[in-house]
C-alpha cells in the first residue's frame, strides 16, 4: 500500500489516536487516582489530573499495606508475585523444551501417545482442575508456600507444542553433522538446539511471565497467610473490604505498581524478538 | 591403511522396502569412488550406512579392515560433507570447524593450529570470524569441507555437495575437490546423480540402479564397455542411441530395426546368429560418410557452440537417431546425412536382460 492519500493518512492517524486513547484512559485514571488523598476519591467525578500525594501514597502502600483486612505490605506482595512469575516462566520453559526435545528427537514406545496426552491438557485450564489440585496440594502440605504457588502451574502444553514445531523446522542434517562431530544428545541440545531456540525462549518467557504474574484464582485459594499474598489477588482483597469504603487512591497505587514489572519485561525482551524475526538464520 | 570394504551390504526398511541390494565394493586407500545413479537408486542410503546414519540390515562394512557396522558415527573416524552444508548457523566459521575437535577434547593450541592451517588451505583465513549466513554458497561449501579436513579422518563422505551451487561455481568447486582429495590422499566416497561430476572426479565409478550396482569400474571402462543398457544410457551426453536389432545368421553383421541398415561387427558371432539384441551407438561415434550405411533425416538441431546435436530418424524406418556434428557445417532440418560407425564402437546388449553380450 504505497499510495499517498492525505485523507487516508488523517483517517489512520485518527483511528490510532482514538485506539490509544481508549487503551490508555483507564491507566491514566488509575495513575491519577493514586496521587490524590483518600477523601478526594469520594467526590464524583473522578479526578482527571494528578494530585499532590504521589510520594506519600506509594510509600504508604509499599511499607504497610492497607488497614483492616490484614494485608501484607505491597512491597512483600510484589516480591511474591515476582518470585511466582519467574519460577513459573523459567519452570515452564525448562520443562517444555526438554519434553519437546524428547518427542522430536527420540524414538520410544507411545511417543505420539504422550504428545497427544500433553496436547489434550490444553483443554484443562487452572479453573477446571482447581478442586482436585487444591486437594493434592493441601494433602502434601504445600499450602502457603512458594512451591504451592508455582508447582501446579509449571507444566505447559502450549510451550511444548511451540518448541516441538520449532524443532521440526531445524534441518535433520544439522543433527547428523553434530552426531558425526561427536556430539551426544545432551551436547547437541546444549550446543546447538538451545542457541537456535533463543528467540523462541525469549518470546515464551514474556508470555509465561505475564501469565504467571496475572494469576488470580490459584494464589487466592492457596495462600491464606498474608506473607504469601501476590499483588494481583491482593488488589481484589483490598477492594472487597467488608466494613468501610475501599481506599481507592491506595488501591490504584497498588494497581499501578502491579503493572510495572510486566511492562519492564516486555520492553526488555521486545528487542530480542524483533532481532530474531529480522535476521534470517540459515 | 584406510580402505573401505563393503561386503554384501544391504538395507531393507521395516515396511519392506528394499533400498540397497547386496553391494560389494572395495575402495583402495586414497581412492575417490563415486556412487552414481538416478534419484532413488540407493546411493545416498549406502553412503549413510557407511557414515552410520542408517543401520545396516545385512552385510558388513569395514574401514581400515575393522568392522564398523555397530559403531556410532563419531567412532568411525569418518567425516561427511552434506548437500545443504549443515553448518551450525549460530557459530562462527572457526567454531564450526573446531566443534568436532573440541568434542574430542583436543588441546586448544592444537585446535587453533589445525583450523588455521585448513582455513589457509581453503582460502578461508579472512572469513574465520564470520557466521554462515554472511557467506556465499561456495564459501559455505568450503567451510563444510574444512570441517571435515581438520578432523583428519580415515575417509571422506560426500553427499551431492555440488547440487546446491550454480553451474559455473560447480565446475570450479569440482576441480578444488579433486585437487584437495589428491593432496590429502584420503579415501573418499562421493555420491552424485550428475554423470559429468562422476566421470571427472572418480578414480572408480559405481553405477547404481534400484538398489543394485550395475557396474563398478574406471570412468573409461564404464564409458567404453558399459555392462548393461542402463549404464550405457546413463553415461555420456547426449545419451547413447539404443536401437532394436537382430544379428544376421552369419554372425558377422547386425540388422537394425525391421528392414533397416545393416552394420558390420568387429568379431563374428556365429553362435548368436538370429538373436534379438539392442544395439548401442554413441552419437559422438557416428562419423559423417557420404556412402555410410546409417542415414539420418534431420528433424531438429541443437547448437551448443562447440557441437551441434542432430536429432532425426533413419528414413524408411521408425528408428530415431542422435548424432554429433560440427556446427560450422551448417546442417539444416530436412537434410539427410549419411554416417558410418567403426565396428568396435558398436555395443550389443541382450534384448531381455539388458546385459552386455559377453563375447565382446
Amino acid at each position: 500500500m504505497v499510495e499517498n492519500r492525505p485523507w487516508g493518512n488523517v483517517f489512520s492517524h485518527a483511528t490510532l489516536i482514538v485506539g490509544i486513547g481508549i487503551i490508555c484512559l483507564p491507566l491514566w485514571i488509575a495513575f491519577v487516582a493514586s496521587t490524590h488523598p483518600v477523601d478526594r476519591m469520594f467526590h464524583a467525578p473522578a479526578p482527571l489530573w494528578p494530585g499532590t500525594h504521589l510520594v506519600e501514597n506509594y510509600l504508604a502502600v509499599l511499607r504497610s499495606g492497607i488497614g483492616q483486612s490484614a494485608n501484607a505490605p505491597v512491597g512483600t506482595m510484589l516480591i511474591n508475585s515476582l518470585i511466582m512469575a519467574l519460577a513459573i516462566a523459567v519452570g515452564k520453559i525448562a520443562i517444555s523444551i526438554i519434553s519437546a526435545y524428547a518427542i522430536v528427537y527420540f524414538r520410544f514406545p507411545f511417543r505420539m501417545g504422550f504428545f497427544w496426552l500433553i496436547f489434550v491438557t490444553l483443554m484443562l485450564p487452572v479453573e477446571v482442575r482447581i478442586l482436585p489440585t487444591y486437594e493434592v496440594i493441601a494433602s502434601l502440605g504445600m499450602l502457603n508456600s512458594y512451591a504451592g504457588l508455582t508447582v501446579p502451574l509449571i507444566a505447559s502444553a502450549t510451550a511444548t507444542f511451540l518448541f516441538r514445531q520449532f524443532f521440526l523446522t531445524v534441518p535433520e542434517e544439522l543433527a547428523e553433522a553434530a552426531r558425526i562431530d561427536g556430539a551426544g544428545p545432551v551436547r547437541f541440545f546444549k550446543d546447538i538446539l538451545l542457541p537456535l531456540s533463543r528467540t523462541n525462549i525469549a518470546a515464551l518467557f514474556v508470555i509465561q511471565f505475564i501469565y504467571g504474574w496475572n494469576q488470580y484464582l490459584w494464589p487466592l485459594i492457596v495462600s491464606t497467610d498474608e506473607r504469601y499474598y501476590t499483588v494481583v489477588m491482593g488488589i481484589s482483597r483490598m477492594v472487597n473490604v467488608v466494613d468501610a469504603a475501599p481506599t481507592w487512591n491506595l488501591v490504584m497505587a497498588t494497581a499501578v505498581l502491579g503493572l510495572i514489572p510486566p511492562v519492564i519485561v516486555v520492553l526488555l525482551m521486545q528487542h530480542l524478538f524483533v532481532k530474531g524475526l529480522v535476521e534470517s538464520e540459515k | 591403511m584406510a580402505t573401505i570394504e563393503l561386503v554384501q551390504v544391504g538395507k531393507t526398511y521395516p515396511n519392506g522396502v528394499v533400498a540397497v541390494k547386496g553391494i560389494d565394493l572395495a575402495a583402495a586407500d586414497g581412492e575417490l569412488v563415486v556412487l552414481l545413479g538416478p534419484s532413488g537408486c540407493g546411493k545416498s542410503t549406502l553412503l549413510r550406512m557407511v557414515a552410520g546414519l542408517e543401520t545396516v540390515t545385512s552385510g558388513e562394512i569395514r574401514i581400515a579392515g575393522a568392522r564398523i557396522n555397530e559403531r556410532e558415527p563419531a567412532q568411525r573416524d569418518i567425516a561427511m560433507v552434506f548437500q545443504n552444508y549443515a553448518l551450525y548457523p549460530h557459530m562462527s566459521v572457526f567454531d564450526n570447524m573446531a566443534y568436532g575437535l573440541r568434542n574430542r577434547r583436543m588441546a586448544r593450541p592444537e585446535i587453533e593450529k589445525r583450523v588455521r592451517a585448513t582455513a589457509e588451505m581453503l582460502g578461508l583465513a579472512a572469513l574465520l570470524e564470520r557466521k554462515p549466513r554472511q557467506l556465499s554458497g561456495g564459501q559455505r561449501q568450503r567451510v563444510a569441507m574444512g570441517r571435515c579436513i581438520v578432523r583428519e579422518p580415515k575417509a571422506f563422505l560426500f553427499d551431492e555437495p555440488l547440487s546446491n551451487l550454480d553451474a559455473k561455481l560447480r565446475g570450479q568447486v569440482r576441480v578444488e575437490i579433486k585437487r584437495l582429495q589428491r593432496r590429502l590422499a584420503t579415501t573418499s566416497l562421493y555420491v552424485t546423480h550428475d554423470q559429468v561430476e562422476a566421470m571427472t572426479l572418480a578414480d572408480r565409478l559405481v553405477v547404481m540402479n534400484q538398489g543394485a550396482a550395475e557396474q563398478i569400474g574406471t570412468p573409461d571402462e564404464v564409458y567404453s564397455r558399459p555392462a548393461s543398457l542402463f549404464v550405457a544410457g546413463f553415461i555420456g551426453a547426449p545419451a547413447m542411441n539404443i536401437v532394436d536389432g537382430v544379428i544376421e545368421k552369419d554372425g558377422a553383421r547386425v540388422r537394425l530395426g525391421a528392414g533397416g541398415p545393416v552394420l558390420a561387427l568387429d568379431r563374428p558371432l556365429a553362435a548368436q546368429g538370429g538373436r534379438s539384441v539392442k544395439v548401442g551407438m554413441r552419437p559422438e561415434h557416428l562419423a559423417l560418410a557420404p556412402e555410410g550405411p546409417l542415414a539420418l533425416a534431420i528433424e531438429l538441431i541443437e547448437n551448443l557452440g562447440a557441437d551441434a546435436i542432430l536429432y532425426g530418424k533413419a528414413p524408411g524406418t521408425d528408428i530415431s537417431l542422435v548424432a554429433r556434428a560440427d556446427p560450422a557445417a551448417l546442417h539444416r532440418a530436412g537434410h539427410t546425412l549419411h554416417f558410418e560407425i567403426s565396428p568396435r564402437q558398436i555395443h550389443l546388449f541382450d534384448a531381455e536382460s539388458g546385459r552386455r553380450l559377453t563375447e565382446r
